[in-house]
């Protein structure tokens, strides 16, 4: 079903371009000799939406090749019996330990989802996954050092940050844990796998590595191009600037910057750099509201974790962000 | 036919070889960075070059090209997203390497020097050694320093001509600007200069130029803020590359 709405939005928005606004002989033009003067404004829209897609892809593929790489790693190597060895049995403690971890694999969001999805084949817990894959792109040294630069006239923005991440994180999978039916978590797909996976922990030679790295890679890559698309498309024809010209409130304006991180799809590791050109327009708690869901939840990460789990795992997750984000910006902006 | 195309094995490990190759092209073509920061550039080339052995090593290891045509009998007649992700795939693989249209500057809030909006105590009156790289620097530094530090100051800079929707230039001033790109892209946002209008000239929005002037600090309807006063003004061609790399 959502296969089939999704194609259906492709053919409307193409078949749009193409009907109504496309001049054949300039988009062979554009295309084929790389001549965009011809082109009107939808068009140079369109040429801009190939532009930003191919950015996203270029500039998220080789996080994704390097989450899959640690991912094979991860399911190689680790064995079900001496991941547990390593971490506590305790759940709350290895929770803790699991919200950490992200600091040993400074990994971008998009790379993190391979790994998570090698922890839930590895027999970890459906919550044991979402606050390693919700906590690690905010909590990890690179994201740390660089917000503490961005910000080095009020750190207290790098650390509301992490505490925030690993509170709301743990919220999530906690949520989770509780309102949904175990059976419901992940889709039927990733269940079989887990299933055969868990059969067969023995087949870690190398040819089942290399198998396991293609498959991983095609199907975080094809979810990577669907992601960019439309984060693409909703920069391209919903400007940023529309949705912060209505913060114009201290909830409004956490609520337009929670939107903006959710359409912007910006990685973890920079997206401080972006934030600052908004210092002088939104509140400080705005800012890192937009720090907090950014990483957690945008277009891109909710078409990747839909490779893992089912819809009402990601509506939750992404609820439970957005507003616990957007108390946390509301509180911060009256604080500081 | 072409659901049987679109379920062959093969798509599975021909387009991500298809994105490793592109990122491989555009590094070889010094294009990478019209897609992102110069930052990634090596990290995106060791990734690009592992994912395309890993690949490689699985076709020929795994024996994949006997069945690289077969269909894959578990997916739909048609399967959706692989058709989708290939015709967008082709796409951006045929269309040659572009950068951002004016159209996506209209679009954005423009970054200019706000010392007004700054608090005089905030300002750093120690003023830095050198001059800024880029003009995105130049917009932070006049920004963030005592104006006094540049008073006076020669500059020469080159942009283009910015049409600022939001905030358009006073009279008698247009804004020179660039798009600084801070990771890729998709966060690309405009910074520009307010520049005096030299007698008889008309600047053309889009179009670049090069200025070179002094810098002075002067009451604009919106605050006081620094400007330049232009010695010099040509027009050049637009850059392949147009844009600046963050760089604080």
């Amino acid at each position: 079903m959502g296969n089939y709405l999704l194609a259906g939005l492709f053919l409307v928005f193409f078949g749009a371009f193409y009907f109504l606004y496309a001049n054949r002989d300039q988009i062979a033009s554009a295309i084929i000799r790389g001549d965009f003067s011809g082109l009107s404004s939808y068009q140079l829209a369109f040429k801009d939406f190939f532009t930003l897609m191919t950015g996203v892809i270029v500039e998220a593929f080789p996080f994704v090749v390097l989450g899959v790489g640690v991912s094979v790693l991860v399911q190689r190597y680790m064995t079900t019996e001496r991941l547990k060895k390593i971490l506590p049995n305790n759940k709350v403690a290895r929770r803790g330990v699991l919200s950490f971890s992200g600091m040993l694999m400074p990994v971008c969001e998009c790379g993190n989802v391979p790994v998570a999805r090698s922890l839930l084949i590895r027999g970890f817990s459906v919550q044991e996954s979402i606050v390693f894959l919700l906590a690690a792109p905010s909590v990890n040294l690179v994201t740390i050092l660089v917000t503490l630069e961005a910000f080095n006239f009020n750190k207290s923005v790098a650390v509301a940050r992490v505490v925030a991440t690993l509170i709301i994180a743990n919220i999530a999978a906690i949520l989770v844990g509780m309102l949904i039916n175990k059976d419901k978590m992940l889709t039927d797909d990733f269940q079989a796998k887990c299933d055969a996976e868990s059969k067969h922990e023995h087949r870690r030679g190398f040819l089942r590595s290399l198998d396991l790295f293609k498959s991983e890679l095609w199907l975080i890559t094809r979810l990577l191009f669907i992601g960019a698309a439309i984060a693409a498309a909703s920069q391209t024809f919903i400007p940023a600037d529309t949705i912060t010209a209505i913060g114009s409130s201290i909830f409004l304006s956490v609520v337009a910057m929670l939107i903006l991180a959710f359409v912007i799809s910006i990685c973890s590791s920079v997206d401080s750099f972006f934030a600052l050109a908004y210092v002088n327009s939104f509140s400080l708690g705005a800012i890192t509201a937009f720090l907090i869901a950014g990483p957690m939840v945008d277009i891109k990460m909710i078409a990747l974790m839909r490779s893992t789990f089912t819809v009402r795992v990601v509506a939750l997750i992404s609820a439970t962000v957005f507003i616990l984000s957007l108390i946390t910006g509301v509180v911060l902006s009256y604080v500081w | 036919m072409f659901g049987r195309l679109m379920r062959a094995r093969f798509i599975g490990f021909i387009i991500p070889a298809g994105v490793a190759g592109l990122i491989l092209e555009l590094f070889a073509n010094d294009k990478i960075t019209l897609y992102i920061h110069p930052r990634y550039k090596i990290f995106s080339l060791t990734m690009a070059i592992l994912a395309l052995i890993l690949v490689s090593v699985y076709f020929v290891a795994t024996k994949a090209w006997r069945t690289a045509l077969k269909p894959d009998q578990k997916k739909k007649k048609l399967p959706i997203t692989e058709t989708i992700v290939v015709v967008l795939f082709l796409i951006i693989y045929t269309m040659p390497p572009s950068t951002l249209s004016s159209r996506a500057v209209e679009r954005k809030t423009v970054n200019l020097p706000s010392s007004s909006s700054i608090s005089p105590e905030d300002l750093i009156i120690d003023c830095p050694q050198e001059d800024p790289a880029s003009l995105e620097l130049w917009v932070f530094y006049l920004s963030a320093y005592d104006p006094a530090c540049y008073e006076g100051k020669a500059i020469e800079v080159e942009g283009f001509a910015v049409d600022a929707a939001d905030s358009p230039a006073p009279d008698g001033y247009f804004y020179l600007g660039k798009l600084m790109v801070s990771c890729c892209v998709i966060d690309a946002r405009p910074y520009a200069l307010p520049i005096e209008l030299p007698q008889n000239f008309q600047e053309e929005v889009n179009s670049w130029y090069k200025v070179n002037g002094t810098l002075t600090t002067v009451d604009l309807p919106a605050g006081r803020s620094v400007v330049v006063d232009v010695k010099e003004i040509s027009s050049v061609e637009a850059p392949e590359n147009p844009y600046d790399y963050y760089s604080q």
